[in-house]
């Protein structure tokens, strides 16, 4: 099987991304690992052998198995293909919405805003600036255009997309200015029409909304995942032409490695890595 | 998943879709190279082995938001990518040549020529950060926010922290730049085999530990914020006053952001 070779040596074994997900321990740096991180490992070798089926992309949330999964299977695909056919009809861009929009960022082309948008208050300007959920002053308030582009999904996968819409910001992706919205629109626009980015923003999300619900389960977004992972390999290995989705496919998973990892390492800070401080820095992008 | 595989599947792919000159032609490109800069740095240093993108990728965007900043000057997203590209360079150089002394890679007057370089370039920065902060219009004015905890090594609530709206970047690009500023004025000091100014360090850190909390207690912060932050408590940490009132500061800090995955 062709795998996208990164030209490097693991002892006599070459080095093959991504990696392969059943039966194999991971090769990642193992300090700094805690119970967590070694549980995750675990569960994601179980799981990967229970989702072995490529083609049944039904939900991983119980008593949501549907019975006629087949046929949910072919309308979700169709409506994954066709999905970007219809997001050229309704971008996601809060720069291109209508009267609806109170994006702030648009609001502030002057100079000079009202005083009172400043003020931490519940005055209605103030409300209708932060916008609902997301609470990044900066994004446009939800509308309906956005519950149209990925409603018609798998109400598993909609649901993700819309939590990684109203309470996922580029600050969860370490990323310090992000303009226009592009975790917002463009990223969610193209992982609609390509499935190894969608299983891979559903995972991210489903990471975030395990740790801020009670009794969040690991196993879904471990299911996505790995679906993402095993979706791009067999892009990677059908020979599919590398493009911008399949490397925005890798940055997404990486986000996810590094969300994980990131902020232990800080909290552990010199002990283990030497130049945790330089992380201090920030060095923004 | 490894997460030196991640750092050199996409190194190799954008390098294989990309040169430095064509990345920054479409918004598509210009975000996966933003997000992969910042990734293969953050990759670079947990995993040890640096980051793999030349510098000449990081000019590339660089001047690309110079451009921008050139056409709109009055855009507040273009003086915010701008800020944002122009720290990283700073970073960026000012990472390398700390790491080039001990390893005798520059010599001592190279050393100090280059840092002397930095030092302006630092203050350069902050120079240009400053019309930002003078937009009192995006101010937070705390009101219902808990009481202050009298106990607090910094007053959160302290007129003049925490922006808010279109200007909300300019927190986090604030809370970097002390950390930039405070991590250059000590690497200098261990370099030059002095005692790091431990007074102007501490005023660093208690800018930098207010506008934090500031965005903690701001129930409009958006989600995530803290996360971004975290690299820098550790900076903190280390300039702060090592008392017991300190030392807890940073612990609860680290524990909240722990808390949360």
């Amino acid at each position: 099987m062709a795998h996208f070779s990164v030209g490097c040596e693991k002892g006599s074994r070459e080095c093959v991304y991504p990696e392969p997900t059943s039966n194999s321990k991971s090769s990642g740096s193992k300090a700094g690992k805690g119970q967590k991180a070694d549980q995750q490992e675990e569960e994601q070798e179980s799981s990967s052998e229970e989702y072995d089926d490529e083609e049944d992309i039904t939900s991983p949330v119980e008593g949501q198995q549907s019975s006629a999964a087949s046929p949910k299977t072919r309308q979700s695909n169709t409506n994954l293909r066709t999905a970007t056919r219809k997001q050229s009809k309704h971008s996601l861009d809060p720069s291109k919405k209508g009267s609806q929009a109170t994006s702030a960022s648009n609001k502030d082309k002057s100079s000079s805003p009202p005083t009172e948008e400043s003020k931490f208050s519940k005055s209605p300007s103030t409300t209708a600036t932060l916008g609902s959920s997301s609470k990044l002053s900066s994004v446009s308030t939800y509308t309906s255009q956005e519950a149209t582009a990925w409603a018609h999904l798998d109400p598993s996968i909609a649901s993700l997309f819309d939590y990684h819409y109203h309470s996922l910001t580029h600050l969860h992706y370490f990323l310090r200015h992000d303009t226009p919205r592009f975790i917002h629109t463009t990223l969610l626009e193209i992982a609609l029409g390509y499935e190894p980015l969608l299983f891979a923003i559903c995972g991210f999300a489903a990471f975030h909304l395990t740790i801020e619900k009670p009794g969040g389960r690991v196993q879904d977004f471990l299911y996505y995942y790995n679906r993402s992972v095993s979706s791009l390999r067999k892009s990677l290995s059908n020979g599919e032409k590398h493009t911008d989705r399949t490397l925005l496919t890798i940055l997404q998973l990486a986000a996810f490695e590094v969300r994980t990892r990131f902020p232990k390492i800080c909290t552990r800070g010199n002990q283990t890595h030497p130049n945790s401080l330089f992380l201090g820095v920030g060095i923004p992008w | 998943m490894n997460l030196l595989g991640h750092q050199k599947a996409a190194y190799e792919m954008l390098t294989e879709l990309y040169t430095p000159e064509t990345v920054t032609a479409t918004e598509t490109s210009r975000h996966i190279l933003g997000w992969y800069g910042r990734f293969d740095l953050m990759a670079g240093l947990m995993g040890g082995k640096g980051a793999m993108l030349d510098r000449v990728w990081f000019e590339a965007r660089h001047q690309w938001t110079t451009t921008q900043l050139h056409k709109n000057p009055t855009d507040l997203d273009a003086i915010l990518n701008h800020c944002v590209t122009t720290h990283g360079l700073i970073a960026l150089d000012m990472s390398s040549l700390f790491a080039q002394l001990p390893r005798g890679e520059v010599s001592p007057t190279e050393f100090f020529q280059q840092n002397d370089i930095i030092r302006s370039r630092i203050k350069e920065y902050r120079a240009q950060i400053e019309p930002l902060l003078r937009r009192q219009q995006h101010l937070v004015i705390f009101e219902d926010a808990p009481e202050r905890d009298p106990e607090d090594i910094v007053d959160p609530y302290q007129p003049g922290t925490l922006y808010c709206g279109p200007l909300w970047s300019l927190n986090h690009i604030m809370v970097d730049w002390y950390s930039l500023v405070g991590m250059h004025t000590y690497q200098t000091a261990l370099a030059m085999q002095q005692q790091p100014p431990w007074e102007k360090l501490q005023t660093y850190a208690y800018e930098e530990a207010r506008i934090i909390e500031a965005m903690q207690f701001w129930s409009g912060s958006p989600s995530g914020c803290l996360l971004s932050v975290n690299s820098s408590i550790g900076l903190i940490a280390l300039f702060l006053p090592r008392d017991e009132k300190h030392i807890l500061w940073s612990c609860q800090k680290l524990a909240k952001i722990e808390s949360m995955g």
